[in-house]
């Protein structure tokens, strides 16, 4: 009988790239809940939207690029970006910023780099980061107030109409806190600021509940083996050593619980700077690649034009993951040092 | 008894690993069985790594189980046995298991199903062998690594071994579905622990580790009661946790004592020897009952397995033989896996043979294995980099893999990866990495290997350069020596201290030289028989190396650096062979070529023309036996049916060469005691009728020498004080010599009636030999003048000299022609008085008179010269003037004398004082003519030309003015 030469191994584990990303969406959820908890439906709406468009357009490319359709779109990574992105965005952002941030993010970022695996950047954030500089206005204008006793949220169909036609809903919509604080600092102390209903009593109004879910989701991530401790933990360290040095004094600069618990630190920390395909590989080279991110984070967000510098700080760190590979390769066995750098 | 040894808990925790499901229950419930005798059994000649074995048995030849039937080749080799009485029906090429499918010479038994056994020696107490009998015991036994790799144990087992600490035995059986080392040792633990003492008796280390996972638990506890009841007291029975793939041997030996192998290292640099436990039990079997090597426990495991278990099969089982002997269920095997599901590889042909290392055959069902999907591209998610356990970054690894960046992936260590699946196994895009680091690791190899043929083609072309180099830089030394010692013996004959010789001792000399080149000639010979073998042993060497380096591609990718490191060492020394032989025999040639020209004109010639012809012959013979070595080895691998054949011519011409080689050496012994014998001939004094011709050469040689030794001695003089002693005694033994054989020939002369004819034939010869080296030197120079202007200073050196010589050449013949006496006094300057009353003519007496005048001239110039510089030869140079200058006296008196006795005298002398002016414009013409070229052409040249001009003009105004005066 003729039998396949199948070469060693021949058992493999059960994981897969559907698995690995399907993990990551689920863990996503949990903030999802939460972001629509306390800033309405925007958020829900902007994921379906993103998620469809990726889709559309990972079919379409790889239509042109002649490959198996539905192999590239069982692996859930284009909808993965596309959930990144969605929970990134402001929840008021028109449709169309949304469209363009995903066909960018989609069709330059990953499929003309030539497809998963391949793109040197992360693409949401790569997306993000557009948008930020092509739209600034919408980008900055359209986070949704939180919910308070005083506060009430849109509805379901206000907020589709607020997406599609851009109608005026100046009444639920701002900046973001850290936006708000950074405005406010050089002229007032911390409290006169945190009277701000958009501070909420504990931290920041509901931003700081949406970054424990992005931290729970994280956690499962790392238990599940998607991701390692490393890059989550070195950011947040990076960050936390640059607001202890220059934000230890909350009435001259950004408070450091709002610097993690407000914006997207969390978000940043556990889903986008571990994004394996752009990130750094080795342990030792993700600690690198997480301490440069979260002191970058920490560089934009206090001395760069815009309040949450996440996107740039990610994109700059992806530049440098291949130069971090190169001087962190791990010892190997029997190795008395490990080799490094471009030569033996 | 010994003291209890707790299980030990201490580990180290392996990096990395993954956790496969174990399927182990399937197979380690039953004990082990014995498997089917077939209906024949396929014996490979390779079942190991190292070099084939060598077959003993023939074609239908019986044999009895246990009987040897192929013997080790060479150190890294292995015994093969029967592993049953039968017949010997087949010796062929039939597949084998190996992952790329191939064949491979076999021998194929037909049992005759009486399983009788050959006569064996079991013993009782294995502490009354020595070391050297264990390991003797161990290699008979033709055990081999029965875990994997099949490295053959006695290599492990040095038998001077005062730096191994630590004896671990790898029971840890760490890949999925594998039982057989299990079930052996849960029923075999007093036999593993009694070969652990052997190889503790042959190691003697400090402490034995037995590592084995925690999934085994009575494996663990049968082993614990036998490790009690054992008189060691230092084994130690160490469970640590399962987990894929601790059973690596360097993972293992990192797990149990926390030290790392070196990287492309063995684990004996760190103390340490590595034993699988089947070995172990292989090593007590073949020690205490005389067991070779025959069986083995292999697990069939698999859903489509049949009657799943162990089997103690018989080496050599095809595979198919075994299945159906367990009743597989073939219609839903998905396929057979040699090995286990990590590791193994695929089965392509079922007929063939289970081997020495053969330890699982599983046989799964269609869904049993999850099936390859297709791969999905990497994603970088860093899953591989958590299991690897060599701590590499596999998917770095694969990236440069894919893109053919070898070297890169060399950078990245490709080569410390163990293979182990760890990588494939967690990587969520299920990329198969394993294959992609085969691939690059096969494609380094082929470019390392090129890469360091090309590096030895290298060496071996500098080398040779290097060697040409210097054989060119030494014969331009002895040119230029050679060159300078003309010149000085030109100087020193010139003053006048020309000594005799002594032509037994120069005959003597010749003949030493002829001896010491005719004893040599044999010496080289035989070391070229012996070199050749050493080449020979050193080719083979690498070529099984090489061939080992193909076979552990597949099954012992750990064993390819070693190996390759001893390959390359191997094909070093191979080269040097080869340049040792062939120098030796260019040495051989060469001297045959020297000795024969030397010796002919003393000794008998046809025994030296026989050496020739003989070396030539056996030359030939070589030539022809390695081209027939040639022929063997390629129709071994592509023609096995003409090796036979081949073999027999090989046997042939290897006997002709060794005949020839006798012959040759017999001839050499011969002339070389033919040469003893003419040297006792002229050693008789006595002997009168010693060739005049000879003992001329001779005495012009003596008196070279002797004119060498004084040059010698001036140099030293200068620079080398505390040489002068010796030189002197040197200058004056050379002095006795000369003057010996000056004496001898002056004898020789005068018993000889044609003496004088045969003295002036030598000269007329040099005379020729002169005029001859003097054209050839001018149309040199001429040539150089048109093509090389940077050599014709130095040619135009040599002119002068070589005219000099020529002149001298004439003067001697001239001298001869008209005298023997004359002859005497030119060639004894020193001894003026010697010259009696002769009929001189005036013709004769005026060149001669001119002569001596000449000479007295340059004597004076020279003493004149070593007053300013060269003290010491002051005295001698003055004593060459005075008797210069006495010389041409008398001789201007006997002229006057014949002139006044001559009627005619003034007529001729003035034809002569003519012809001399004559000659003297002619030369100073040509002369100026070369100036007014060199003018031209070679600027440099002109002081050397204008002090030509001037020395002519003055010789022109000089035989014009004797002119006048005649007139
Ligand atoms: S596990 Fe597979 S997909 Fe992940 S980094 Fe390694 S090779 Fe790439
Ligand atoms: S196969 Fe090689 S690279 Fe992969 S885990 Fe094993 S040792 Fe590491």
């Amino acid at each position: 009988m003729a039998f396949v030469n199948i070469t060693s191994p021949h058992v493999v584990g059960h994981n897969s790239v559907t698995l690995m990303m399907g993990k990551v969406c689920l863990a996503l959820v949990p903030a999802l809940v939460a972001l629509t908890y306390f800033f309405g439906w925007g958020y829900v709406i902007n994921a379906v939207l993103a998620v469809s468009a990726a889709v559309f357009f990972e079919v379409i490319i790889t239509l042109l690029r002649k490959r198996p359709i539905l192999f590239a779109i069982k692996d859930l990574s284009a909808v993965t970006t596309a959930l990144l992105l969605a929970l990134a965005v402001p929840p008021f952002l028109p449709w169309w910023a949304t469209i363009i941030g995903i066909f960018f993010a989609i069709v330059f970022i990953k499929h003309l780099f030539g497809g998963l695996g391949h793109n040197p950047f992360n693409p949401a954030m790569a997306a993000y980061a557009l948008l930020l500089i092509s739209f600034p206005l919408q980008m900055t204008t359209t986070w949704s107030i939180a919910l308070t006793e005083t506060q009430s949220l849109l509805s379901f169909g206000d907020t589709l109409t607020a997406i599609f036609k851009s109608s005026n809903i100046d009444s639920y919509t701002g900046a973001t806190v850290l936006d708000v604080y950074k405005h406010n600092v050089a002229a007032l102390t911390q409290n006169e600021i945190t009277q701000n209903p958009i501070f909420g009593s504990f931290v920041a109004n509901g931003w700081e509940w949406v970054s424990l879910m992005y931290l729970l989701g994280g956690v499962f991530l790392i238990w599940q083996k998607v991701i390692t401790w490393h890059t989550p933990v070195s950011v947040l360290g990076g960050l936390l050593i640059m607001s202890v040095l220059f934000s230890y004094d909350a009435d001259t600069s950004t408070s450091i619980s709002l610097h993690f618990l407000a914006g997207s630190t969390m978000l940043g920390a556990f889903f986008i700077a571990t994004d394996p395909v752009s990130s750094a590989t080795s342990n030792l080279g993700k600690l690198y690649y997480g301490v440069g991110i979260g002191v970058l984070i920490y560089v934009f967000r206090t001395w760069g034009p815009n309040p949450d510098g996440f996107a740039f700080a990610v994109l700059l760190m992806n530049f440098c993951a291949p130069f971090i590979d190169h001087y962190t390769r791990p010892r190997t066995y029997g190795q008395d040092k490990a080799t490094r750098g471009y030569k033996a | 008894m010994s003291e209890l040894n707790n299980t030990n808990q201490q580990f180290y925790a392996l990096p990395g690993g993954v956790h496969p499901p174990e399927n182990k229950a399937q197979s380690n419930q039953q004990p082990i069985q014995a498997g089917p005798i077939p209906d024949e059994l396929v014996l490979p000649l390779s079942q190991h790594i190292g070099a084939p074995s060598k077959v003993i048995v023939e074609i239908g030849q019986k044999v009895l189980k246990g009987e040897l039937i192929a013997r080790n080749d060479g150190f890294i080799s292995a015994n093969i046995h029967a592993p049953t009485s039968g017949t010997i029906s087949a010796i062929e090429q039939r597949p084998i298991v190996h992952p790329s499918s191939m064949d491979a010479m076999c021998i194929i038994i037909e049992p005759d199903h009486y399983d009788t056994w050959t006569n064996r020696s079991p013993i009782l107490d294995f502490k009354t062998l020595t070391n050297a009998q264990l390991v003797e015991k161990i290699q008979q036994a033709g055990i081999i690594g029965m875990g994997g790799a099949g490295f053959p144990t006695h290599v492990k087992y040095p038998t001077k071994t005062d730096n191994i600490d630590t004896l671990i035995i790898n029971a840890t059986e760490c890949e999925p579905y594998i039982t057989a080392d299990d079930r052996l040792m849960r029923e075999r633990a007093d036999g593993i622990i009694k070969g652990i003492e052997i190889c503790q008796q042959i190691l003697s280390p400090k402490q034995v580790f037995i590592g084995i996972e925690d999934n085994k638990p009575e494996a663990v506890k049968a082993l614990e009661a036998a490790v009690l009841k054992s008189e060691s007291n230092n084994i130690s029975v160490r469970v640590f946790p399962t987990k894929y793939p601790s059973g690596g041997e360097k993972q293992l030996v990192y797990i149990l004592t926390g030290k790392e192998v070196p990287k492309g290292g063995l684990p004996s640099q760190v103390g340490i020897v590595c034993q699988n436990i089947g070995t172990i039990y292989a090593i007590y079997d073949a020690v205490m009952n005389d067991n070779a090597l025959i069986s083995r426990v292999t697990t069939v495991t698999g859903d489509a397995g049949g009657e799943l278990g162990n089997y103690e099969i018989l080496i050599g089982t095809p595979i198919n033989a075994l299945l159906s002997h367990v009743k597989w269920n073939e219609k839903s095997a998905q396929r057979v896996i040699i090995g286990g599901p990590m590791m193994g590889f695929t089965a392509q042909n079922l007929s063939a043979p289970l081997v020495k290392n053969a330890n699982c055959l599983l046989v799964p069902k269609k869904k049993e294995l999850a099936k390859q999907n297709p791969a999905n591209p990497c994603i970088r998610c860093g899953q591989c980099e958590q299991v690897c356990p060599a701590g590499l970054l596999p998917q770095q690894l694969h990236w440069y893999a894919k893109n053919d960046d070898f070297e890169k992936a060399k950078l990245a260590n490709l080569a410390d990866c163990i293979e182990c699946g760890a990588c494939s196994f967690v990587c969520p895009s299920q990329i198969p990495l394993v294959q992609f680091y085969r691939y690059a690791k096969g494609k380094i190899r082929e470019e390392d290997r090129a890469h360091a043929e090309a590096e030895r083609a290298k060496a071996r072309f500098e080398a040779r350069q290097a060697r040409l180099d210097i054989v060119a830089a030494e014969k331009a030394e002895k040119r230029k020596i050679r060159a300078e010692k003309a010149a000085r013996s030109a100087k020193a004959k010139k003053t006048g201290t020309v000594p005799d010789a002594d032509l037994i001792a120069k005959a003597r000399a010749k003949i030493e030289a002829g001896k010491a080149a005719n004893s040599s000639i044999v010496a080289p010979i035989i070391d070229l028989v012996s070199l050749e073998q050493t080449l020979e042993k050193a080719k083979t060497k690498v070529i099984t190396t090489k061939k080992r380096i193909e076979d552990s591609k597949v099954s012992a990718p750990e064993m390819i650096d070693a190996l390759e490191i001893a390959l390359g060492k191997f094909v070093d020394n191979a080269n040097k062979a080869q340049i040792t032989f062939d120098e030796a025999k260019k040495a051989g040639t060469n001297t045959a070529q020297i000795v024969d020209p030397k010796t002919t004109a003393i000794t008998n010639a046809d025994n030296f023309e026989c050496i020739e012809s003989l070396t030539a012959k056996a030359n030939k013979a070589q030539d022809k036996l390695e081209k027939a070595k040639q022929r063997l080895a390629d129709a071994k691998e592509n023609t096995p049916e003409k090796v036979e054949m081949l073999t027999t011519s090989l046997e042939k011409f290897s006997q002709k060469a060794i005949d020839t080689q006798a012959q040759l050496k017999a001839f050499t012994s011969k002339a070389n005691s033919n040469t003893k014998a003419s040297e006792q001939v002229v050693n008789q004094k006595e002997v009168e009728q010693v060739d005049v011709e000879q003992l001329q050469n001779a005495y012009d040689l003596a008196k070279q020498k002797h004119e060498k030794a004084l040059v010698r001695l001036d140099n030293a003089k200068q620079d080398k004080p505390h040489l002068v002693d010796g030189l002197e005694k040197n200058v004056s033994a050379f002095l006795k010599k000369s003057e010996e054989l000056k004496k001898h020939l002056d004898q020789a002369v005068a018993n000889d009636p044609q003496a004088l004819e045969k003295q002036k034939n030598v000269a007329k010869q040099k005379l020729e030999k002169a005029t001859k080296k003097l054209e050839n030197i001018l149309q040199k120079l001429e040539d150089a003048k048109a093509n090389k202007p940077d050599l014709v200073p130095a040619f135009e050196k040599t002119v002068i000299l070589m005219q000099t010589q020529f002149e001298k050449a004439k003067a001697a013949v001239t001298a001869l022609e008209n005298s023997p006496i004359t002859v005497q006094s030119e060639l004894n300057l020193s001894q003026p008085e010697m010259i009696v009353e002769v009929l001189e003519t005036v013709e004769e007496l005026q060149p001669q008179y001119d002569q001596a005048l000449q000479k007295y001239e340059k004597a004076l110039v020279r003493l004149d010269n070593a007053k300013q510089d060269k003290p010491h030869l002051v005295d001698g140079l003055e004593k060459n003037v005075s008797a210069f200058l006495k010389k041409s006296e008398d001789l201007k008196i006997k002229l006057d004398q014949a002139l006044s006795n001559d009627p005619q005298a003034k007529q001729k002398q003035r034809v002569i004082l003519e012809a001399n002016a004559q000659k003297a414009q002619k030369k100073l013409d040509v002369m100026l003519s070369k100036l007014e070229d060199a003018k031209a052409n070679n600027p440099d040249l002109i002081p050397a030309f204008e002090k030509s001009v001037k020395t002519l003009q003055t010789k022109l105004d000089k035989a014009n003015a004797q002119l006048k005066e005649e007139a």
